[in-house]
């Protein structure tokens, strides 16, 4: 896989290199706002992606967007800014080929989940349910913003699909609560729960009025694994955090024991 | 008591009888009725017959109002106007005549001020008509049209009464012409505004123009016999002209005040965008946010980059408020939730946040709630209670959007208004002049402050 990075400064390469060397299929070439020696590099290679600056002082970041789309319709563009830009500020045909915009001071992650779209390779968010349960997605652990946000995911990854209602939600995650104050804490964590989503480009839950449902395309997880009949270890410990885990633990135990 | 009454089943019924007497009239005009004398005394037995259901039923309609929860002033001056115009129609003449009154109370002068009274009547109905009309398209009044309409409309009627001793060809000429006029122009506002509604409105407006010219001949033929029935059409057709050409220059004059009007909007929309900027950028916020990321970065470089990644989010999203107006309220909380977690970083106790969302389908100014956000927590002193909790509160009732800003901290004496900073009232300008909200504040000392905003749900195809 070839890439290009344009930046008038030298500085941001360093990101990139710290990255890329980890991946050792990435072939990257950087270059400086030099139009002419990028169009002619163009010319005798096929670039699969390419991270441009915008601000520059010898050629805007767009215009040059443009030029690179010209001759190569097929590279995966990428903005790396401090503005901020949205990507509807963008004129169609560069938005067209534009996977996003990644805001300087580069996130890691960022860099990474990029690097996957233009490798082609989906975002996978890979659950961990036997023992403790986490999250991960393009290899950082996913940071909820509250436990019971956490939690109300985790009780929908457990769900396997089935659409979680609210009733059922308060019933497992706030069991002494009176239900007017519980209603508030079941809307404050599936607000919270949609945020943190959001953030990490993964929008595996439908939200609608009192009714969550999680879609499990390109989720991983240890537990659909187990039960799908993979090989996988279970030392007895689902979700060990949560109370409403035991349930599901003694569902495990039944379906393992009847294999 | 909420009835339910039906107006338009009101109004058919109404014109049932309205109809009745008319046919009546017309068929008893006929030839080869008119002489009859049984057949006369038929149509006059339905006339009174009808005359006396209507009047009946138009006092009934006049006072159901009154028990109706929400008493609709314009639906009540209606009614009475109706009434009154059936109580003072020719018609109804006959209907005293045959309880037994005497002669000279239904002949003579009497008549004539009887019958301005009923066009008086006839002027008020159309009147409240106009306003119901008005308001049901939402075209504004200006503030002293109602005052001059009305105003105008009895000084012409007085005239007319007046005219009825008077005997002047040309005074009666003039008021016939300035009344016309008058409706015609305030009926061709409305054509003019509602471009949808122009065929409608123009039928209406001829309809009702020669209506009024009926009317207004009756008296009039009294004083001047020139001015019979048959010449009523073109000279109402002279007068309608003129009155749409007056009309046309009239509108044209309010286009251009509309032009300025929404310049002087656009004027004070701006202005208040550029003091969010002015009124926010606070550098000691910035340089006390390094020196939590520089002392950060001496123990936990992971932290360090956390509190640098957020602050920067935070300065990218400062940096565009000066030309984005409204965002989706998602967009907003995120600004709300990035810089609560910049400032957790500083505190040792996190602020404790609850986001009782329960829509957000709606836009809010940007960088409007953080600002409320941010002056919670430099005085509310939420931190030092032991319970102490910021509540975003989000719901839909009515045709509103409620958004809800409430703390349980120290409170603040809302009579102090003064001590409200220059932000926080740019952010509450900017809510009423950009969303037309309302914003309401209420602060109990020592037990919290509410801020409560209402929005008004905009309905497809308004502006």
């Amino acid at each position: 896989m070839k890439i290009i990075v344009v930046d008038d400064e030298i500085s941001s390469l360093h990101v990139f290199l710290d990255q890329i060397i980890e991946n050792k299929d990435i072939e990257y070439k950087f270059f400086k706002d030099d139009l002419n020696a990028i169009i002619s590099y163009l010319k005798s290679n096929t670039i699969d992606g390419a991270f441009l600056d915008i601000n520059m002082p010898n050629v805007n970041g767009v215009e040059l967007a443009k030029k690179i789309i010209a001759s190569s319709p097929f590279t995966k563009i990428v903005f790396v800014t401090g503005l901020n830009y949205k990507i509807n500020d963008l004129p169609e045909e560069v938005k067209k080929h534009t996977q996003g915009i990644i805001y300087k001071p580069v996130k890691e992650s960022e860099l990474e989940r990029y690097i996957n779209i233009i490798v082609d390779v989906k975002p996978v968010l890979h659950v961990k349910t036997l023992g403790h349960f986490d999250c991960f997605i393009n290899n950082h652990v996913v940071k909820f913003s509250s436990n019971k946000s956490k939690e109300l995911f985790a009780l929908l990854i457990a769900m396997n699909g089935k659409s979680l209602t609210m009733e059922h939600a308060i019933t497992c995650l706030w069991p002494d609560k009176p239900l007017d104050k519980s209603k508030i804490s079941y809307r404050d964590a599936v607000w919270r729960l949609r945020s943190t989503l959001k953030e990490i480009g993964f929008p595996c839950v439908e939200f609608s009025r009192a009714l969550l449902t999680l879609n499990k395309e390109n989720i991983e997880c240890d537990y659909y694994d187990l039960l799908n009949g993979k090989d996988v270890f279970y030392n007895g410990e689902f979700m060990v955090s949560y109370e409403w885990s035991l349930d599901y633990e003694n569902e495990i135990e039944y379906y393992l024991d009847n294999k | 008591m909420k009835a339910k009454i039906n107006p338009i089943i009101i109004l058919v019924i109404d014109a049932f009888f309205f109809l009745l007497i008319f046919a009546v009239g017309i068929v008893s005009a006929l030839p080869s009725i008119s002489g009859n004398e049984a057949s006369t005394y038929v149509a006059n037995t339905i006339t009174i017959f009808a005359l006396f259901a209507l009047l009946l039923l138009i006092i009934i309609e006049s006072i159901a109002p009154l028990f109706i929860k929400q008493a609709n002033r314009s639906n009540l001056v209606f009614m009475v106007g109706l009434f009154f115009t059936i109580f003072f129609s020719k018609d109804a003449l006959n209907l005293f005549r045959s309880w037994g009154l005497p002669p000279y109370v239904v002949d003579g002068t009497f008549v004539d001020i009887y019958r301005n009274l009923q066009f008086a009547s006839f002027m008020v109905v159309a009147f409240s008509f106009y306003i119901k009309v008005t308001k049901k398209y939402g075209v504004s009044l200006l503030k002293g049209e109602n005052v001059t309409g009305v105003a105008v409309l009895i000084v012409c009627h007085l005239l007319f009464i007046g005219l009825t001793f008077a005997d002047q060809e040309f005074v009666a000429f003039v008021l016939l012409f300035v009344a016309l006029s008058y409706f015609s122009i305030r009926v061709f506002y409305l054509i003019t505004k509602e471009k949808k509604q122009n065929l409608r409105f123009f039928i209406y407006t001829i309809i009702v123009s020669t209506l009024l010219a009926e009317e207004l001949l009756t008296p009039l033929s009294a004083v001047s016999p020139t001015l019979s029935t048959r010449s009523v059409l073109p000279i109402g057709a002279l007068i309608i002209f003129f009155a749409y050409f007056i009309a046309y220059l009239d509108l044209t004059i309010s286009i251009q005040s509309k032009a300025h009007l929404q310049e002087e909007y656009e004027r004070k929309v701006n202005e208040l965008q550029a003091n969010v900027l002015k009124n926010q950028i606070k550098p000691h916020f910035i340089f006390n946010a390094l020196n939590v990321i520089k002392t950060l970065y001496m123990t936990d470089h992971e932290k360090g980059e956390e509190a640098l990644d957020l602050l920067s989010k935070h300065l990218r999203m400062y940096v565009s408020a000066a030309d984005v107006y409204l965002v989706p309220l998602d967009k907003e909380l995120e600004i709300i939730e990035n810089y609560l977690e910049l400032e957790n970083m500083k505190v040792s106790k996190p602020f404790n946040i609850i986001y009782n969302i329960d829509v957000y389908d709606f836009e809010v100014p940007y960088f409007s709630i953080q600002p409320l956000i941010e002056n919670i927590v430099h005085y509310s002193k939420i931190n030092e209670k032991e319970d102490g909790t910021i509540e975003i509160i989000t719901y839909k009732e009515d045709d509103y959007y409620f958004l809800i800003v409430a703390d349980n901290g120290v409170g603040f004496d809302v009579k102090q208004i003064k001590e409200t900073s220059a932000g926080l009232k740019n952010c509450v300008e900017r809510f009423k002049i950009l969303l037309n909200a309302s914003v309401e504040v209420t602060s109990k000392i020592n037990s919290g402050t509410r801020i409560i905003i209402k929005i008004p749900i905009k309905k497809v195809g308004q502006k």
